[in-house]
């Protein structure tokens, strides 16, 4: 596949590309009849644009990229729908709640971390991917939205409060909240694991 | 000193943003006496490696959900009839 110059047959892009498109735009927006929008919306998108493609990347890592302008766009639009209001006015209260849980009276972890293993090696199993991409399923929306944003989409802070609305330090709060959220369930179902 | 609760709440923010002079010194303290910590900054680094990898984990290939074959005859129509369009 390599080898041979890409093609534009978005019927092709459909077979090959459109089940993994799907599930990326799933897995950020949560919702299926949006995520196969987004898919849509991509691939039109692509036959308008392929004149424009290079080819330096694979058809697959393109059209990704077009998918996430997608979601990000959605994300915008969605911004003031009720249901990714955050669920508290006071993410701090909310996470202050959560440290109470996993600290005890003096600040020290009540249940210590336990090493995952081999960064490397973990990351080669299919095992963890398939716990990893749970965890992300189990955030709740307004926590997987702004975790999306700062790690899949790799955006800083500033432009997320921006794009949200929200104090800086709110964002913070809520990326840890997000990342206790995700280290939690991975600490009870892939901790402990042989390395 | 710092608490276990105030180190990891440090850890987290250091990947937002850049840790003042102090927070910074006391975060490195601290992870430099507590197993505990070290392990959860760790876990962290993980997490966020992951996500960079993400797309191209072979989970995203075997994961269960698929476009139902009705949504592909409908995205294929929409792309034919962009295409009819076209020429």
């Amino acid at each position: 596949m390599a080898n041979s110059p890409p093609t534009c047959d978005p019927a092709a892009w459909l077979t090959e590309h459109g089940d993994y498109l799907y599930r990326y735009a799933l897995l950020q927006l949560r919702d299926e009849a949006a995520a196969e929008d987004a898919v849509q919306e991509t691939l039109l998108a692509a036959l308008g644009a392929w004149a424009r493609f290079s080819g330096k990347s694979s058809v697959r890592t393109w059209l990704t990229g077009i998918l996430k302008h997608k979601i990000l766009d959605l994300f915008r639009s969605r911004a003031k729908e009720p249901q990714f209001t955050p669920a508290s006015d006071d993410p701090e209260a909310e996470l202050a709640l959560l440290e109470q849980a996993l600290f005890d009276a003096t600040g020290h972890w009540a249940h210590p971390p336990r090493t995952w293993g081999d960064p490397e090696s973990t990351l080669e199993q299919q095992r963890f991917w398939e716990t990893f991409i749970r965890c992300l399923e189990e955030l709740a929306p307004t926590h997987a939205r702004i975790f999306h944003l700062r790690e899949m989409e790799g955006l800083g802070t500033d432009e997320i409060c921006k794009e949200l609305e929200i104090t800086s330090t709110n964002c913070w709060v809520m990326l840890y909240r997000a990342r206790l959220g995700l280290q939690q369930c991975l600490e009870t179902r892939w901790g402990g694991q042989p390395a | 000193m710092l608490s276990c609760k105030d180190a990891s709440r440090l850890a987290s923010q250091s990947q937002d943003r850049r840790l003042g002079l102090r927070e910074k010194i006391g975060l490195r303290l601290h992870l430099w006496i507590c197993d505990r910590c070290r392990i959860f900054f760790q876990q962290l680094r993980m997490i966020r490696h992951a996500c960079r990898r993400i797309e191209e984990s072979e989970e995203m290939h075997a994961h269960a959900a698929a476009l139902s074959p009705d949504a592909k005859a409908r995205i294929l129509q929409e792309l034919r009839s962009k295409q009819d369009d076209a020429h």
